[in-house]
């Protein structure tokens, strides 16, 4: 199997979908002229020219407002935001229409449209520019979250979203642009709601998505050398989420860590941990613990970051007090 | 009459007061609204004022104690008045360690750099969340539910269990060392309520019964082919968890030591005044019936055996005959037995259980038509019959080895299934009856 980067995954299905379908275009800011600020998009303008691959002004509420629109006229837009952190200002769009429009207009009219870009901490970009909010759009009823940890997830999961017929929220990682990873060519379509086990093992459930996949399969491989053998659990997307692989797994481990970038507070693995407890109670040998980012703007400076982040050492810690080896 | 000055209540939240300062101290005279302390609430410190005038007679909550709102914190009256319930009022105002303060409520999640307290990463947050065990569980075990679900399943009693966990909670881990159910599992109670009522207790006499031509022949037959008296051989195992538990229930009653195997002579006892026949002995040319039930007890001795007597141990209770045996058998090892205490049983039980035996048949005392066999009691994977899974069962296995001549095997094995009856719902055996 060919061996390719998440942004050149993501750069495959674009091009699949677009070939596949005259109706999908790509519109944000440098999508076309200058191949996309992460080069996600490179050479869709060469290929489908300026009507399929729109340049637009640095302006996310107007051009994210017109990939609703688009949508709700029977185009299926890609809408790229630079990074989540500007999305902000499109989040009116985002929720008070493209969530809503199906529902409000009693199904008449519905938004096919991709809202896509990376989001989470980098290195060292401070506050604003650091962030992780996938669980205020998961929030959403109307949305649908994909947080792709893989290049063929991320390949997989966004034809799927382009073909999807509601808005989807698609949210990659700067850091992740430039792993490899095994992805088929041509045809690949991911269904929403489909967690992967990315690591089995019986003795400790560890749900983790995104980076903190990476975070969880190295705490993994921490806790192997103390003979623990942890199950890390990939939901791929937040909403849907398969809560049944999860609670499969925790019936077999009766203990379960939850690992996400985003801050703790109303964050999603306090969502995920409520549905464990509610539907996996019996099965349940310790509290599920998180373990999150810290509750804090993140700081620039690089120690700092490192501290509010999360850890495989926090991780391991954090199972080892799940299996009361630690108290 | 003395009257109390009480801890005022100073604002509306206020619940106690810790003073700050006593103003006057005892035979002070005080003027009514003059002020004879401070009081330290949680926002001010604030004055207290005594509503009637006098001579401030005691003071029960010195300075930098603290008081509930409403107790009594000094006494006024006229000079040498008597304080009432002095000595009774002051321990309870004097708390030997102040409470501490309540914290203002904490609000949670309030955003920004000051909400760390709603950082709910494990370090900090869960030990919090975990720390209730102690408190609110008073009198009850805490248990994780996948703990608690599995003892259900497994009919385990986790009461009185100290678990590993925080808080002595009982985790999946503690069911492993977990001693056996103190209390029979549901399972074992709906089997019990399944289980055929006991044969009726039937009336004792001496009696010789003449052979029947049949029971002649059988013991001709027989006694050719195993000459003298003829065994055969019987074994029935019992559930002994209840058994166990009400063994350990009668030592704490605390008058003396009792063994399983008293509770075991005491069944075997019921038994036999539920099944005369087996109560009996071979007379040669009849049947003989015994009118009372004396048990005869194997006492393993420096070269040999003796077997010391309870007699009418169908009529003694347990602790009676554990009493007894204690005492015939420290006696018979000493070899200071009368002869009326080793002669006369009509049934006899040897127990090898203690050397850990799982069964064996054991030898019938002539002229006794039968002897019990008690093997050691082993925890062992057993088939629940209401639930139909493989749960750990102390159980123990029992034989019953038969003189052909006077009980032929399907009265030995009523008898066998009625002692296992009684073992396994043995309350009957202190119950007042």
């Amino acid at each position: 199997m060919p061996i390719v980067s998440y942004r050149e995954a993501l750069n495959q299905a674009m091009r699949e979908e677009m070939a596949r379908d005259e109706r999908v275009f790509l519109l944000g800011e440098e999508v076309g002229q200058y191949n996309g600020a992460y080069k996600v998009s490179q050479g869709l303008l060469k290929e489908f020219g300026p009507w399929r691959v729109v340049d637009t002004p640095i302006a996310e509420l107007g051009f994210c407002g017109l990939g609703v629109g688009a949508a709700m006229g029977g185009l299926r837009p890609i809408v790229e935001v630079m990074t989540w952190n500007f999305a902000l200002l499109a989040y009116d769009q985002i929720v008070n229409n493209a969530a809503k429009l199906r529902s409000m207009s009693g199904g008449q009219l519905h938004c096919p449209v991709v809202f896509r870009g990376p989001q989470g901490a980098a290195h060292q970009l401070a506050s604003q520019h650091s962030q992780v909010f996938e669980s205020t759009y998961a929030f959403v009823p109307g949305l649908k979250v994909c947080v792709p940890a893989t290049p063929r997830d991320a390949k997989g999961l966004l034809k799927t979203a382009i073909r999807d017929e509601d808005p989807v929220v698609f949210m990659e990682s700067e850091v992740l642009y430039g792993t490899k990873g095994e992805v088929e060519d041509g045809e690949l379509l991911i269904p929403f709601g489909q967690a992967e086990v990315a690591r089995d093992g019986g003795d400790v459930t560890i749900v983790a998505w995104q980076k903190m996949r990476f975070v969880a399969l190295k705490a993994a491989e921490l806790l192997e050398r103390e003979g623990v053998q942890a199950c890390v659990i990939d939901p791929r997307t937040l909403r849907p989420f398969d809560l049944e692989a999860v609670l499969a797994s925790v019936a077999r481990t009766h203990r379960c860590v939850v690992v996400e970038e985003g801050w703790p507070w109303m964050g999603s693995g306090a969502q995920i941990a409520d549905s464990i407890q509610r539907h996996g109670f019996d099965d349940l040998d310790a509290p599920i613990l998180r373990v999150t980012g810290r509750d804090v703007p993140m700081p620039y400076a690089k120690p700092l970051e490192h501290e509010v982040l999360p850890t495989p050492e926090r991780v391991v810690e954090a199972c080892r007090r799940v299996l009361y080896r630690s108290p | 009459m003395a009257k109390p000055i009480n801890m005022p209540k100073l604002s509306d939240e206020m619940t106690e007061g810790k003073i700050a300062e006593w103003l006057k101290k005892p035979g002070d005279e005080v003027k009514p609204g003059e002020v004879v302390a401070q009081v330290e609430t949680e926002k001010a410190t604030l004055d207290v004022e005594a509503f009637e005038g006098g001579v401030l007679l005691a003071v029960v909550v010195q300075a930098g104690e603290t008081a509930p709102v409403g107790k009594p914190i000094a006494w006024i009256g006229k000079a040498g008045e008597k304080v009432p319930g002095e000595s009774a009022a002051a321990p309870e105002a004097r708390p030997s360690a102040p409470p501490p303060a309540p914290s203002p409520p904490r609000r949670e999640g309030q955003g920004g750099a000051t909400s760390r307290q709603a950082v709910s990463e494990p370090r900090s947050a869960a030990p919090a969340a975990e720390r209730p065990a102690t408190g609110t569980f008073t009198g009850r075990v805490p248990v994780s539910p996948a703990a608690r679900k599995a003892a259900r399943d497994r009919g385990l009693d986790l009461s009185g269990l100290k678990g590993s966990g925080p808080g002595g909670r009982v985790v999946l881990a503690d069911l492993e060392q977990a001693p056996r159910a103190a209390a029979p599992a549901p399972a074992a109670a709906a089997a019990s309520a399944k289980r055929r009522p006991l044969p009726p207790k039937r009336p004792l006499h001496d009696e010789s019964i003449p052979l029947s031509p049949m029971r002649k022949a059988i013991a001709r037959n027989l006694g050719v082919a195993k000459p003298g008296s003829p065994h055969y051989y019987l074994e029935i195992s019992a559930d002994v968890r209840r058994l166990v538990s009400l063994r350990e229930q009668l030592e704490e009653l605390g008058d003396g030591p009792v063994s399983l195997n008293d509770l075991v002579l005491k069944a075997a006892a019921e038994a036999l005044t539920r099944h005369p026949e087996v109560n009996a002995a071979w007379g040669g040319d009849a049947i003989l019936r015994r009118g009372a039930v004396h048990m005869g007890m194997a006492v393993a001795v420096e070269d040999g055996l003796v077997t010391p007597v309870v007699r009418d141990a169908d009529r003694k209770s347990v602790l009676e005959i554990a009493r007894l045996t204690r005492d015939l058998a420290k006696r018979a090892r000493e070899r200071r037995l009368k002869p009326d205490e080793y002669q006369g049983a009509t049934f006899t039980v040897s127990n090898l259980g203690m050397f850990g035996i799982d069964a064996f048949y054991a030898i019938i005392n002539p002229p006794e038509a039968a002897i019990l066999s008690v093997g050691t009691v082993r925890k062992v994977p057993w088939v629940d019959e209401a639930s139909g899974e493989i749960v750990a069962v102390e159980r123990c296995r029992f034989g019953l080895s038969g003189d052909h001549r006077v009980i032929d095997g399907a009265v030995g094995a009523r008898f066998l299934q009625t002692f296992q009856a009684v073992v396994e719902a043995p309350l009957r055996l202190v119950a007042a009856t």
